[in-house]
């Protein structure tokens, strides 16, 4: 992956503690050494998201692991 | 540096003023004797030798497996070698792959030689090369302080470095492509299902992509010839049929209709990038291609779905290691790859929605009028490796996204002297067009010495 980071957005933006407690639930510790730039990219991960979240015309959609629309299904395996 | 192009290289073996034995012999002392690059990880030299010598075999008896047949060639160290652990670059421990990866077998059977495996940014996720990972990162030829961007570093090294003519590469958000810019070489992302990524170590399943990285568009078209094939074992391979891309390459280009997507990148950038950009268009135009300004939707649309699903891929596909070997990522994998928790089952559902209405965008906008498109690759010229270089503005992840092949092409130099490229994006499972393109832009417009001296290459001819 190579990609720059934007400025970080405005959606739900967790304090880096709030991170913490969310990884910690699924089993994964923070050490203090990581836990600011974890927490940054959680941020902009999360305000990614939100650039996201606006309403979209109701359709049928594939699977969410699935080929680009441009490849019907027909055409392969 | 490597002795010609892969067509040259196989003119050579069929009128015996070469060997395969003597090319892979060749690629393994540069290899061996470069110091500079860190382009390889492990070198299979046992291997190539063993397989130089059954090439040659079979030429002797008058059997000929095709343009790649004696050809010394790189895979990128997310392809699983037989015998070898596919670490990608991290210290999880892995055990040694028990067969090939299908592009690697593919090569294999067309009589291709494997010299080695080559670098990458751990686990193909680090936004920039650490040198806390299992071996160090590949340098540009260009300029030994810089990187060659990623996470496909080693393979454009290699062939930037002239110690291959072409390294396979993967691409999930730019990663054959930027490093090809960075570096100066060519490189091919197919459209999504035309190769297979069996035996490639997936960072996400929706936007992971195999393709060949080389020194010119037809080196390029040769290895993906044989790399696109339908694969059963890989439920996204295309049933489809695959037009010989070297073969298009001798067709005509004139008449054909290329969308200029100049607003897409026009407000980023060097102003020596945006002119040779527009001079690259132009280009195009006095060869008779018929090139006409197209609005694209909103770059940061793009690049916020593909981040979100490959994050939410990558954790996904990382999660069991994170938790129980925590110590075995370096900090920066890490970091990016744990980030990903935060996501939600409906951020991973809408940005696959949004995807789908971006590439219907695209479909409508671009390739409803236009057999390609020219865009900015990379906005900026390769970063230094000591991390003090501001971030690049990239036009790579729109085409992770809607799976749409891209050729990313060289097309001069910067103010700093450092190579600087684009891309032509094709139809869905349009490389051949894609190749004509791009080798009518080699040949008539801009075609860099080989391998680029450092600095010493020119601007498109206008």
């Amino acid at each position: 992956m190579s990609h720059a980071h934007p400025p970080s957005g405005i959606a739900f933006a967790p304090g880096d503690e709030q991170v913490r407690a969310l990884l910690a639930g699924l089993g994964i510790d923070v050490s203090d050494q990581d836990l600011s730039e974890v927490a940054s990219i959680a941020r902009y991960l999360l305000a990614q998201a939100e650039r996201l979240s606006g309403p979209l015309p109701l359709q049928l959609e594939p699977l969410p692991i699935q080929l680009p629309p441009h490849a019907p299904a027909g055409d392969l395996k | 540096m490597s002795e010609g192009s892969i067509a040259e290289l196989g003119r050579q073996l069929r009128n015996g003023s070469t060997s395969a034995l003597a090319l892979a012999e060749a690629a393994l002392a540069r290899i061996a004797n470069d110091h500079e690059l860190d382009a390889f990880v492990a070198i299979t030299a046992e291997r190539a030798l063993a397989e130089a010598e059954s090439a040659d075999s079979d030429l002797q008896r008058g059997i000929d497996h095709g343009p790649m047949h004696g050809i010394p060639y790189a895979a990128k160290e997310l392809f699983d070698v037989a015998g070898l652990a596919t670490t990608g670059q991290s210290k999880l421990p892995i055990p040694p792959a028990t067969a090939d990866a299908f592009v690697v077998a593919r090569l294999n059977a067309a009589g291709a030689i494997l010299v080695g495996k080559t670098a990458t940014y751990e686990l193909a996720i680090e936004p920039r090369p650490s040198l806390d990972g299992l071996f160090p990162p590949a340098r540009n030829p260009h300029d030994l302080e810089r990187t060659t961007g990623g996470s496909s570093s080693g393979s454009a090294a290699a062939v930037a470095g002239g110690l291959v003519r072409m390294a396979l590469g993967t691409d999930t958000g730019g990663s054959i492509r930027a490093p090809a810019a960075y570096c100066g070489i060519v490189g091919l992302k197919p459209t999504y299902g035309r190769v297979s990524r069996r035996g490639v170590l997936p960072l996400s399943f929706a936007l992971d992509h195999v393709g060949p990285m080389g020194a010119c568009v037809e080196d390029v078209a040769i290895a993906l010839d044989v790399m696109a094939a339908w694969d059963s074992a890989d439920p996204t391979s295309a049933r489809l049929p695959a037009p010989s891309c070297q073969a298009a390459i001798s067709e005509d280009f004139r008449g054909m209709r290329l969308g200029y997507a100049r607003a897409f990148h026009a407000s980023a950038g060097d102003q020596t990038i945006l002119n040779t950009l527009d001079a690259a268009a132009d280009g195009f135009a006095r060869l008779g291609v018929e090139v006409e300004e197209v609005d694209m939707p909103q770059p940061e649309l793009f690049d916020a779905a593909a981040t979100v699903i490959l994050q939410a891929e990558a954790f996904a596909i990382h999660r069991h290691a994170l938790i129980h070997q925590p110590e075995a990522f370096g900090r920066q994998s890490f970091q990016h790859l744990v980030a990903g928790a935060v996501l939600s089952a409906a951020d991973l559902v809408q940005a696959q929605r949004v995807r789908t209405s971006l590439t219907r965008q695209v479909e409508d906008a671009v390739f409803s009028r236009f057999d390609a498109l020219l865009c900015a690759n990379v906005l900026g010229t390769a970063p230094r490796l000591d991390g003090t270089s501001p971030p690049n503005q990239m036009r790579v992840f729109p085409f992770n996204l809607t799976g749409h092949p891209a050729l990313a092409l060289p097309i001069g130099a910067a103010a700093d002297g450092m190579p600087i490229g684009m891309q032509l994006v094709g139809r869905a499972f349009d490389e051949a067009g894609l190749c004509r393109l791009g080798a009518a832009f080699e040949h008539h417009i801009f075609n860099p010495i080989f391998p680029l001296s450092r600095g010493s290459h020119d601007a498109p001819r206008s």
